[in-house]
């Protein structure tokens, strides 16, 4: 391996990927500008310094996570899911609560949120899992292959409970698989019993799509056990939603039907979306300056610094400010897809596009939560949102991306 | 089924996901061009609801005076408990904290708070006029107790306590009443003076314009949009005489009743007194509810304005009215006498006069001296019903007399219409339209009614009463009257000359019903009344006017349970009308100081005015 750099006249380090250093060093520092004007409306300023800190520990794991080459993670992929699992498994005998769930660790004295880390734990053994090239596997092989190494998280995630995080490990177990080329039909087999969760709430416009996608599985010689199978569970994902519907908590409920329609409650959970979206709304094209923002600063936009603190800059930044925001979230998914494209490995290849989408799928839910567009789902903003957890694994996440890419040529 | 990546998917997927991704961030950006770029001046708006409040400032109120410039209403200092019912909400421990302070029971507190709803940051009054101590209390301990708040604001006094019924009272404006007056909130007139002239008084409320974070806090007050002063109200002066009100009340004292006094030539209202009354500073803070129950069950009805709303048989005083008729109808000319032997037969019944041993034989001024009921009697059946209602009518009965103070009552002058409906057609007897006759029955008047009927009779006109006299703009210094409103009545000067000259001879000449109130220094005159009471002891009335040649005060006197008009209610009057014209002209003899002019002659020149 040493030979083909040498050949090339080229270091590892002149090979780093630059637009990724760009957008997740512009990103944080957007990030703790937004953290200081939040921290500014507050009585109790300490977010800003705590967050400088977060921020220089992320940069030394960013830069550890670099310095191992990707044979490491793959050696170890197993190992960390493990260990990130057992941290998950502490959280509802040791945890601690806030925000009405048990969702912290406190580890000599610093409170940690291990859901964070094992997101990076799970994309890890699900690329190894997906980049397995001994005999060839069958369809069925690999879905629960792949449902062995997601069931775990979500289910820990779920009980915490923690709907939003929740549904990151579905999500990235999906885009993996579409990643690795499981045929359409299959994503479909199991696509329709999801939307049939939904068919007694619109049987209207839910029903000509269920026939729509039995058509598709028909017409691409699914046997007739497959389709029985599907149409099985179709049946039971409509009866059951109703009772899963029960299952979730109030304010579960609550975030779900408010965002269907917020002016319902224009001061209970429909109060933060009303705010937000006045928020960045009136920020117009070059925002009202910083530290002048008046959603922000007189405290009618909640949790400020956190989860919604992409209002915080639309509303202080303007258009310009958001679009310079995605533009950065763009050049670091372009950056990320680009690398697992252009690498050899098959499990760079997973493991770039797992943390591409890990921290994109956390960008778009949380700018769409903070537009009104998708519900409020506690998802935190990647880079930008406060809270040490969540930076250092997006900072890992850099890490370990920039190490693929400094070693994509490698097998 | 074997899993194998197809080639041309391994070729693009990468450009397919940055495709995907692509197309992604382009909706959300189209999304935040739609915010941010065209919707917003719509989102701004909304900022600008959020954080700015507008603080109502509530006007000064105007004050009120007597005809001689003396103060009947005026404004006093005084602090306002407010709360904000959001931030209240949020700290639902505060109301049992005020409850401790404040004495109150915390359903009260909650109702008050909560009024206009809970979820606005506008302050709502929770205690006006707050003691002093509790003030100091809750200052000291501000922080336990956040959405409170304090205002200096003026608060009502009334310093004459006889001038309550016309006065009338403010109270706090109902959540329905929030458009009525200028100022949205703060308190409101309810009854009186107060309530006829709230646009008047109410003055035009400033607005403030305040920065408020998420919890209401005031950050800041703002100049943009500009604040607007609150612009004060107009100062009322009354034609209400407060010395002579004072001094009816004096006379007044220990009994329940009504005196009104008016100028005959105007209408202009010099007294306006009901009894029992109440105390007014009631009704300035927040009238707990147990007084007010107190006030509402009180078997004298204090609330009850009885110069307006009290409806009496005018008895006795009504028969200027009886004669006005049977005169103007060619029933009794000069010629016709009556033989009254103490009573007359009517069908089964015998009618009583009021003097059993009767007044022999008696001419129409003698009839209204001594108040003959025989008379009467004889005028009313010859008259008929009809004819009755038709000439009280002209004389201001059974309908309202415009003054202007709220809730008066119209009072009932039987037609044949009403009598057919309350005893069934043809039901109804001679014996009643007897009655009628004498003003009892049927008939029922205010004391209101009564002085605007003497004064009809002493100058030929029918006035309309008013208590304000103009509304003067203190500030700017602009003047509006009140324009008095004189019609002539359709009666003969002669007919007129008859009804003085019997009720000079009241007073005047021995036999009459009054004659024990005479004076020499001035020549009034007058009317006595009894009016049966079936509740208890008869009513007292009296109506009169003075001087006799020319006049210049009207008064009716009703003293419940007075049983005779000439030892209850005359003396009040003609005391009352004394001391007015004696303050109008000072001097040992004020009968000689005024220059007599003949009523006739004013009456004309009236008309052609």
């Amino acid at each position: 391996m040493h030979q083909i750099d040498l050949k090339l006249g080229k270091s590892r380090l002149h090979d780093i990927d630059r637009r990724l250093i760009l957008s997740t060093i512009g990103l944080t520092l957007i990030g703790l500008v937004l953290i200081y004007s939040a921290d500014h409306s507050q009585d109790v300023k300490t977010h800003f310094t705590r967050q400088i800190y977060f921020g220089l520990f992320g940069l030394v794991l960013l830069i550890a996570t670099a310095a191992l080459p990707p044979r490491i993670y793959y050696a170890l992929a197993y190992v960390i899911y493990v260990v990130s699992l057992i941290g998950l498994m502490m959280v509802p005998v040791a945890g601690i609560i806030g925000l009405g769930a048990r969702r912290w660790l406190v580890i000599g004295g610093i409170n940690v949120q291990p859901s964070e880390p094992a997101k990076i734990a799970f994309v890890l053994a699900m690329a190894r899992v997906l980049s397995y090239r001994g005999t060839p596997l069958s369809v069925w092989q690999v879905l629960g292959l792949t449902a062995l190494i997601s069931l775990p998280p979500t289910a820990l995630v779920l009980l915490q409970p923690d709907l939003g995080t929740a549904t990151v490990f579905p999500f990235l177990t999906v885009v993996m698989l579409a990643w690795f080329g499981l045929p359409l039909r299959v994503f479909i087999l199991f696509l329709l019993p999801l939307i049939s969760l939904f068919l007694l709430i619109n049987p209207w416009i839910i029903t000509p799509v269920l026939i729509v996608g039995l058509i598709i599985l028909i017409k691409s010689g699914v046997k007739l056990f497959g389709i029985s199978v599907t149409v099985a569970l179709c049946i039971i994902a409509t009866f059951a939603a109703p009772r899963a519907w029960d299952q979730l908590e109030p304010y579960q409920q609550k975030r779900l039907t408010t965002f269907l329609n917020p002016a319902a409650e224009p001061l209970g959970s429909g109060y933060q979306i009303i705010q937000s979206k006045v928020a960045v709304g009136s920020g117009g094209v070059t925002g009202r300056g910083f530290l002048r923002g008046t959603q922000t600063q007189l405290r009618f936009l909640p949790e400020q610094h956190t989860d919604f603190i992409f209002a915080l800059a639309g509303e202080e930044f303007g258009f310009a400010g958001t679009t310079l925001i995605i533009i950065l979230f763009l050049l670091y998914g372009w950056s990320a897809f680009s690398t697992a494209r252009r690498t050899k490995s098959s499990f760079m290849g997973f493991v770039a596009v797992g943390l591409g989408s890990l921290v994109l799928y956390h960008a778009v839910v949380n700018i769409g939560m903070t537009l009104g567009v998708l519900p409020v789902t506690g998802l935190p903003l990647p880079f930008l949102s406060y809270g040490g957890s969540f930076l250092i694994t997006c900072l890992a996440c850099t890490g370990i991306l920039l190490s693929i890419g400094m070693h994509r040529r490698e097998l | 089924m074997i899993v194998e990546t197809s080639p041309w998917w391994r070729e693009y997927r990468g450009w397919v996901f940055i495709l995907v991704i692509a197309a992604v961030f382009g909706a959300i950006e189209l999304r935040l061009f739609s915010m941010q770029v065209i919707n917003r001046p719509d989102f701004l708006k909304m900022a600008a609801t959020n954080r700015i409040r507008a603080e109502i400032v509530e006007p000064v109120r105007g004050r009120i005076f007597d005809r001689h410039g003396e103060l009947l209403v005026e404004n006093r200092p005084s602090f306002t408990l407010y709360a904000i019912p959001w931030t209240i909400k949020k700290n639902p421990s505060t109301v049992d904290s005020l409850a401790c302070v404040l004495d109150l029971n915390k359903e009260v507190i909650r109702r008050r708070i909560g009024v206009r709803g809970w979820n606005t940051f506008y302050p709502t009054a929770l205690q006006r006029d707050l003691p002093f101590e509790k003030l100091a209390r809750l200052e000291a301990t501000r922080l336990s107790y956040p959405g409170i708040m304090f205002r200096f604001e003026a608060k009502r006094a009334y310093p004459h306590p006889e001038t309550v019924h016309f006065l009338g009272y403010v109270s706090e404006r109902a959540p329905n009443e929030a458009n009525m007056g200028r100022g949205r909130f703060g308190l409101v007139g309810k009854k009186g003076i107060e309530l006829v002239y709230e646009d008047q008084l109410g003055g035009e409320a400033g607005v403030r314009y305040q920065q408020v974070d998420a919890s209401g806090r005031i950050t800041d007050f703002l100049t943009d949009p500009p604040p607007l002063d609150a612009e004060p109200g107009l100062d009322i002066y009354l034609n209400i005489d407060a010395g002579l009100q004072e001094y009816a009340y004096e006379l007044m004292k220990g009994r329940d009743g009504a005196v009104v006094a008016l100028d005959p030539l105007n209408g202009e209202l010099l007294v306006l007194l009901s009894l029992p009354d109440y105390d007014p500073s009631l009704f300035a803070g927040v009238l707990p509810a147990d007084e007010w129950k107190s006030l509402t069950s009180d078997p004298g009805h204090p609330l009850l304005n009885r110069a307006v709303q009290g409806l009496y048989p005018p008895g006795s005083t009504f028969k200027m009215a009886i004669l006005a008729a049977a005169v103007e109808e060619g029933i009794a000319d000069d010629n016709y006498h009556i033989e009254c032997r103490g009573g007359m037969q009517l069908g089964r019944r015998w009618f009583k006069c009021w003097n059993a041993g009767g007044h022999g034989t008696v001419g129409r001024l003698e009839a209204i001296q001594q108040s003959c009921d025989v008379f009467f009697y004889s005028l009313g059946l010859a008259l008929g019903v009809e004819k009755i209602s038709q000439y009280c009518r002209e004389l201001g009965f059974g309908k309202r007399t415009g003054i202007d103070i709220d809730s008066e009552l119209p009072g009932i002058i039987p037609s044949v219409k009403y009598l057919d409906r309350k005893y069934g057609t043809g039901k109804w007897t001679r014996g009643q339209l007897a009655n009628i006759a004498i003003g009892q029955g049927d008939v029922l008047v205010t004391p209101v009614q009564l002085a605007v009927y003497v004064a009809a009779i002493a100058t030929g006109r029918i006035v309309k009463p008013r208590l304000a006299n103009r509304l003067v703009d203190t500030a700017g210094g602009s003047v509006q009257e009140v324009a008095s409103e004189v019609s002539s009545l359709k009666l003969s000067p002669e007919t007129l000359d008859i009804l003085r000259e019997g009720m000079r001879m009241a007073v005047n000449e021995p036999g009459g019903t009054a004659y024990w109130l005479r004076n020499p220094g001035l020549i009034m005159a007058g009317k006595t009344g009894t009016s049966q009471n079936p509740h208890g002891e008869d009513h007292g009335l009296f109506v009169g006017f003075a001087p006799f040649d020319r006049p210049l005060i009207a008064v009716a006197v009703v003293i419940e349970h007075g049983e005779h008009g000439s030892t209850s209610a005359a003396p009040v009057a003609c005391r009352l009308m004394r001391r007015y014209i004696e303050d109008l002209y000072p001097g040992p003899q004020p009968g000689k100081q005024i220059r007599p002019v003949a009523v006739s002659e004013q009456a004309d020149s009236s008309a052609s005015d």
